[in-house]
């Protein structure tokens, strides 16, 4: 029988992806006054942060809060080894005056093609929001350092009220242990998670699993 | 007026089926006539979850306009969706990845978001997976 | 997006992504602006070259004309590309007309010698065949036939059409669309790429032709190794292009020092560019001697793919000289998954199951001998199927490890599939 779905793993992908996660902010801050704070920097920011520090999802946040505010979000996810953008420069007109261009992963780009992206941006109206992992031409909107009792907030967050197989200091240890990165520290609660479920008593329903012949 | 509510039920409340056995079910809407559907959509569909990015396959799908005219039908009469099911993906509680069917119905409206409710069941009897080595580096 | 539109590379490359609508409306802008250009591009190439010259052949009428004069004329912007120009008076229309041409487009050419060869055909007083528009008789020319280039440039707007044409029927298709109807819509292209995972009868489960295995001498089957034979070649390319370099700079550097006119920033940058070299030549031998300490094992088995609840017979033999604490092979099931999240891409794997299907202590192969053995394989009655999609896999392998006393432990996997069991009844 198919595993209940109440007791589905609140650490998976689907659950903890930019936009699935609400972004817990730092105490006097929100989307709303970070958006504001952005417009009053001529729609130009960036979000810094490590590794696994929550900058996509606050991207993900803010991409929302724009939109509410009036501007046209596009979003553009580049990964390591990526230099350019997947669109030509001369089709960043094509996001209007009230366009704000996203990028996750800004640093992957090269300083000239940041300088005339800057440029093109500038001249079409288009603001510039991106994350990246230092600072740099761009003011900086926010710099994330992630704590221990931010990353309990969000594990309390995603359990949703469920009671989870594990105690405090299991989930202090998947902290140390990922130096930081709190993406890999709930990926290391998924399986934590997993490995205690898989050890629970059988329930009626059949906890089988399959072993050799 | 009441919020619209939409029902996916399967025949018989089944929920395990095997490959190429038909999988029927019916859906209806409970709602004030206020509301104007514009379509419907049912699909059957496999999904995975856990670890990695989500993958997503329809083994079924249609797609119905609705007239005005339809709506006192699909208030009133539950509408019925059939199909054979196919030998593979099975269904998988695996450790790292797992593999769910279900079957999914989106009612779109003129204003307002659309209504979606699912009815996951599952397809084969594979038993769920434990790992057998620790979680090991990338 | 479908996998025949490839234009943002989307697996591991950038994502765009944004307000579905506008998103959707931009990037129709941009696709029908390729789709524009495609159609200039071929109307421009369809008016200049192709029509005139299928008119020249069809439709232009024949008289014959005297040459009045022959030249080469030179481009006037261009004085290295020329061009045949043969002055010659005809009747037609009711009038005497008199015009320089040869060909209908009067394209030039870098080659002067071969316009000159042309040339030399007409001669001043002579009469030759003229054929001419009858629309227009002042378009005229002095030789027929087809230019084979001129009908090959037809195919050059074709790919930028059909990016612009599809990305807008991509567009028009997925607009405003629930995820399950553009997954249907992807699935129905999908179909149509014959490198997809799985058949129309086993979906996602990959299939005899997905594994480069060939007939085995002992049993059916011989099953392919996972070798590491791309990263030694990659390893090999590196290490050959980073040393071409470096020698071609270290043959400057040498020269400028015995000539008595050093260049030290050369010397000096030359200097660890050749310990990157010698670092890559040290890296590259150190993984040929990994690769290829241990003779490659040989896995057979009696029937591919496997299924559930049947026994199969695996043969696996492996040359010597080696001596092995621990010979094992075993039979795993592995799961694999990959995610993106911000700037990064990994990939997971469990084990979720294995058997030992194989074991000696203190084995040992001397050079020149074969060491064999044969076991039973049998997967349990419920096993998963192999499973694989864009983002999560299921996997089986059979595994070889060797642990040996002062070399390291290898292991060798050897991918099996495992299809569902025909009845649809997984070991019912």
């Amino acid at each position: 029988m198919p595993t209940d779905a109440s007791a589905d793993n609140p650490f998976a992908s689907r659950c903890v992806r930019p936009g699935a996660m609400t972004f817990i902010y730092p105490p006097g801050l929100s989307a709303q006054r970070l958006v504001q704070q952005l417009a009053q920097q001529d729609w130009r920011g960036a979000i810094v942060g490590g590794h696994g520090s929550g900058k996509s999802t606050l991207l993900a946040e803010l991409s929302a809060e724009a939109q509410r505010a009036g501007r046209q979000p596009w979003h553009v996810v580049l990964q390591a080894g990526h230099r350019r953008l997947p669109l030509p420069l001369e089709a960043i007109a094509a996001c209007g005056p009230s366009g704000l261009l996203l990028i996750d992963g800004y640093e992957q780009l090269g300083r000239w093609y940041r300088w005339r992206l800057a440029r093109h941006c500038r001249r079409a109206g288009v603001g510039q929001l991106v994350t990246t992992h230092a600072p740099c031409e761009l003011p900086t909107l926010l710099v994330l350092e992630p704590t221990l009792e931010l990353f309990l907030q969000i594990v309390q967050q995603l359990a949703r009220g469920q009671t989870l197989p594990f105690e405090r200091q299991d989930i202090e240890a998947a902290y140390a242990q990922a130096n930081g990165n709190l993406r890999d520290a709930l990926f290391a609660l998924y399986d934590l998670f997993e490995e205690r479920r898989a050890a629970r008593p059988a329930s009626t329903g059949g906890d089988e699993h399959i072993s050799p012949a | 007026m009441i919020a619209p509510r939409l029902y996916v039920q399967l025949d018989g409340g089944r929920r395990v089926y095997h490959p190429g056995e038909r999988l029927s079910g019916s859906y209806w809407l409970e709602s004030s006539t206020q509301l104007e559907p514009t379509a419907v959509e049912v699909s059957i569909l496999w999904h995975t979850f856990g670890k990695g990015d989500e993958d997503l396959a329809v083994h079924y799908f249609d797609r119905r306009a609705l007239a005005p005219h339809e709506l006192p039908s699909l208030l009133e009469h539950p509408q019925r969706f059939a199909s054979v099911l196919p030998p593979s993906p099975l269904s998988y509680e695996g450790v790292i990845v797992k593999i769910r069917w279900c079957v999914r119905v989106r009612v779109f409206f003129r204003k307002g978001k659309d209504l979606m409710a699912e009815c996951a069941f599952q397809l084969g009897d594979v038993p769920a997976a434990r790992a057998v080595l620790p979680a090991e580096r990338d | 997006m479908p996998r025949l539109l490839r234009v943002y590379g989307k697996k591991r490359g950038a994502r765009l992504t944004g307000s579905r609508k506008v998103g959707a409306a931009a990037l129709g802008i941009f696709f029908a602006a390729v789709f524009l250009a495609g159609g200039v591009l071929l109307g421009n190439i369809l008016v200049t070259w192709a029509l005139p010259e299928w008119r020249l052949n069809h439709t232009y009428v024949q008289t014959t004309g005297r040459v009045l004069a022959a030249r080469v004329a030179a481009h006037p912007s261009d004085p290295t590309r020329f061009r045949p120009e043969i002055t010659v008076e005809f009747q037609a229309g009711g009038r005497r007309r008199a015009l320089a041409t040869y060909h209908v487009h009067g394209a030039y050419t870098g080659n002067r010698e071969a316009v000159a060869a042309t040339v030399a055909r007409f001669r001043p007083g002579q009469s030759y065949p003229v054929w001419y528009d009858p629309r227009n008789p002042q378009r005229a020319a002095m030789a027929r036939g087809y230019t084979w280039s001129a009908w090959l440039m037809l195919l050059v707007p074709v790919p930028i059409l059909a990016t612009g044409g599809l990305g807008l029927v991509y567009i028009v298709a997925g607009w405003n669309k629930s995820a399950e109807r553009r997954a249907a819509l992807a699935q129905r292209v999908s179909r149509l790429d014959p490198a997809r995972a799985g058949s129309s009868t086993l979906p996602f489960v990959p299939g005899e032709t997905d594994l480069t295995s060939s007939p085995g001498t002992t049993l059916a089957f011989r099953l392919a190794a996972q070798t590491p034979a791309w990263s030694l070649l990659a390893f090999l390319l590196a290490c050959l292009f980073w040393n071409g370099i470096f020698s071609v700079l270290l043959t400057v550097v040498v020269r400028s020092h015995a000539a008595g006119n050093a260049e030290w920033f050369l010397t000096a940058f030359t200097v660890p560019l050749g310990l990157v070299g010698l670092l890559l030549v040290w890296g590259f031998f150190r993984h040929l001697r990994d690769v290829t300490r241990v003779a490659p094992t040989i896995v057979e088995v009696s029937s591919h793919p496997l299924r559930p609840a049947e026994e199969y017979e695996l043969y696996v033999a492996q040359p010597g000289p080696l001596h092995l604490e621990r010979f094992r092979v075993l039979l795993v099931c592995e799961e694999e998954a990959t995610y993106s999240q911000g700037t990064n891409s990994r990939t997971m794997r469990r084990r979720v199951y294995q058997d030992e299907l194989f074991c000696r202590e203190g084995l040992e192969i001397p050079a020149g001998t074969l060491f064999e053995t044969r076991c039973r394989l049998r997967l349990p009655p419920r096993a998963m199927h192999s499973f694989q999609a864009s983002h999560n896999q299921v996997r089986w392998k059979v595994l070889v490890e060797g642990a040996t006393p002062r070399r390291p432990f290898f292991e060798r996997g050897f991918t099996v599939h495992v299809h569902p069991r025909a009845n649809g009844a997984q070991g019912r």
